[in-house]
């Protein structure tokens, strides 16, 4: 499983995965993209992510398709005019594929929030900004605090007559604001309190340690190479641009297998990387013992 | 000087990585996107460098889970939300930089419960952006009292979707001519609109009191004193 890898491994995957995918406009390549999201997705969430392709993945195509057409001319077969401008063929293509390519960027964004959770991200920030992330992890933290704050005091001013589901629209803000009033001078005293606290426990000296929970590993060596040299044969094929496909003005590019194989093969090896070290770790469990 | 060596090599990556970008024809998404990235880096740097202590820390904390709860909060009003006025009301009182913090950290924060996306650097990058220029302006004595700050709060929902919105032109735009710019513009008028109503709204109503209220805590407890 991806999620039991170091977070610099897993997102350093999804950056490559996201890149691959956003780098190409190839229809191969995209709808290859497209199928390794939707798998990844339904996998880690089951019917939810059927659900999210029904009302979100699927209306992104369906716009893009009918709005390209619309506002873009360009393009060389015409299918038919809507008050004297054309719709070509080209443009609707271009629209759909480009539709294709946000849904399947917004299907890895599905995995990747179920991948690198909160946590793993904040430990990634903290190589970046350590105080930025310790701002994020204690806020993260005052958020289910702050809310039960608040309901004891909507509670407490609902009995002296500030009720905020009661009375006209001005009162309510009115009594809404005295919530936040009181929510922020709470939340702010007991800070400095934490603060305090944090001082008194060596905060910003020298020789603190750090405790994580991820060990970086062998696997996650191995796989941090294998991604670097898959993302530099995906660069590479780029620049190169054998699998440039042009829309404007006629359609331009091979479909042939031939012609597109070796950089299809690189991409499904990027998007088949959790399956296939998956397999490798349990073709290694099954004959170690 | 440490601080401008950080900047310069901002500055300098910023290009490189645009030129590299620039060979490959669906490569500008991915220089966009590390662009804005980076151009965050330098504020972090700059924070780090101060070795911050406790004291500055922990408010910031507070009201950035306050920016994200108050986004949560209305979320049955697209767009309609006070998270920028509380952004700014932070840096009105902490400073720019803090102002800058407690953007970048409230757009992260809430959209660990609204979902990352593509758009998570973005909308961490202007809201950042606004919380500085709310402090370094209001330091300045350029924006004072609730009409200055109602007005700049206007102008600042209305930056925040313009700069999110070159997101939604370079992610989801297949081909960017002046036509698709300006109708994503127009289609998103509606949404920053609300979004600047709400930040001026917001900022009209509890600019005053939430304003007074974090002065006296930083005068109680003597918070950012050299300042």
């Amino acid at each position: 499983m991806l999620s039991t890898y170091h977070p610099v491994t897993v997102f350093l995957y999804f950056v490559v995965s996201i890149s691959a995918t956003v780098l190409f406009t190839h229809p191969a390549c995209i709808m290859l993209s497209l199928a390794a999201a939707i798998g990844y997705a339904v996998w880690q969430k089951g019917a939810e992510a059927v659900r999210f392709g029904l009302t979100a993945a699927l209306p992104v195509i369906v716009v893009f398709t009918i709005v390209n057409p619309l506002v873009n001319h360009k393009g060389s077969t015409i299918l038919f005019y809507i008050k004297y401008s054309a719709i070509t063929l080209e443009a609707v293509l271009y629209g759909l594929f480009s539709g294709i390519m946000f849904a399947a960027v917004m299907f890895w964004f599905v995995s990747f929030n179920e991948n690198l959770t909160s946590d793993k991200l904040l430990y990634l920030f903290a190589k970046v900004s350590p105080s930025a992330a310790l701002i994020i992890t204690m806020s993260l933290r005052l958020i289910p605090r702050m809310k039960r704050r608040v309901i004891a005091i909507a509670s407490a001013q609902k009995t002296i007559g500030n009720d905020v589901f009661a009375g006209g629209l001005k009162v309510r803000l009115k009594n809404g604001i005295k919530i936040l009033s009181a929510l922020t001078t709470w939340s702010l005293e007991n800070s400095i309190e934490t603060a305090d606290s944090m001082n008194a426990r060596g905060y910003g000296r020298r020789g603190r340690s750090f405790y994580s929970p991820y060990t970086y590993e062998k696997r996650d060596k191995i796989a941090i190479i294998f991604l670097i040299a898959i993302a530099a044969l995906i660069f590479w094929s780029g620049i190169k641009g054998n699998i440039a496909f042009k829309y404007y003005p006629a359609i331009q590019g091979s479909l042939m297998p031939q012609d597109i194989a070796p950089e299809l093969l690189i991409n499904a090896l990027l998007f088949l990387m959790p399956v296939i070290f998956n397999t490798m770790e349990l073709i290694y469990w099954k004959f170690s013992r | 000087m440490q601080k401008r060596r950080i900047l310069a090599a901002a500055l300098v990556l910023s290009p490189l990585v645009l030129i590299i970008c620039s060979f490959i024809e669906g490569g500008w998404r991915i220089a966009a996107t590390i662009i804005a990235f980076l151009s965050m880096l330098p504020f972090y740097m700059l924070f780090e460098r101060r070795k911050p202590k406790a004291r500055e820390i922990v408010p910031v904390a507070v009201m950035s889970a306050l920016a994200a709860i108050s986004r949560m909060a209305f979320v049955f009003a697209p767009q309609f939300k006070p998270i920028i006025a509380i952004v700014i009301i932070t840096a009105v009182v902490f400073g720019a930089e803090s102002g800058f913090l407690c953007g970048t950290c409230s757009m992260l924060v809430s959209n660990f419960f609204f979902g990352h996306g593509p758009h998570t650097p973005w909308q961490m990058f202007c809201c950042g952006l606004i919380g500085y220029a709310a402090g370094v302006l209001s330091r300045k004595k350029i924006i004072t009292g609730k009409l200055g700050l109602c007005i700049f709060g206007l102008i600042s929902g209305f930056i925040f979707g313009a700069i999110v919105d070159i997101w939604t032109v370079i992610g989801t735009t297949p081909e960017i001519t002046p036509q698709t710019v300006a109708a994503i513009y127009i289609a998103g008028l509606p949404f920053n609109a609300a979004l600047a109503a709400a930040t001026a709204f917001f900022l009209y109503v509890a600019s005053v009191p939430m304003i007074q209220k974090l002065e006296r805590i930083k005068q109680k407890f003597g918070l950012y004193d050299k300042v």
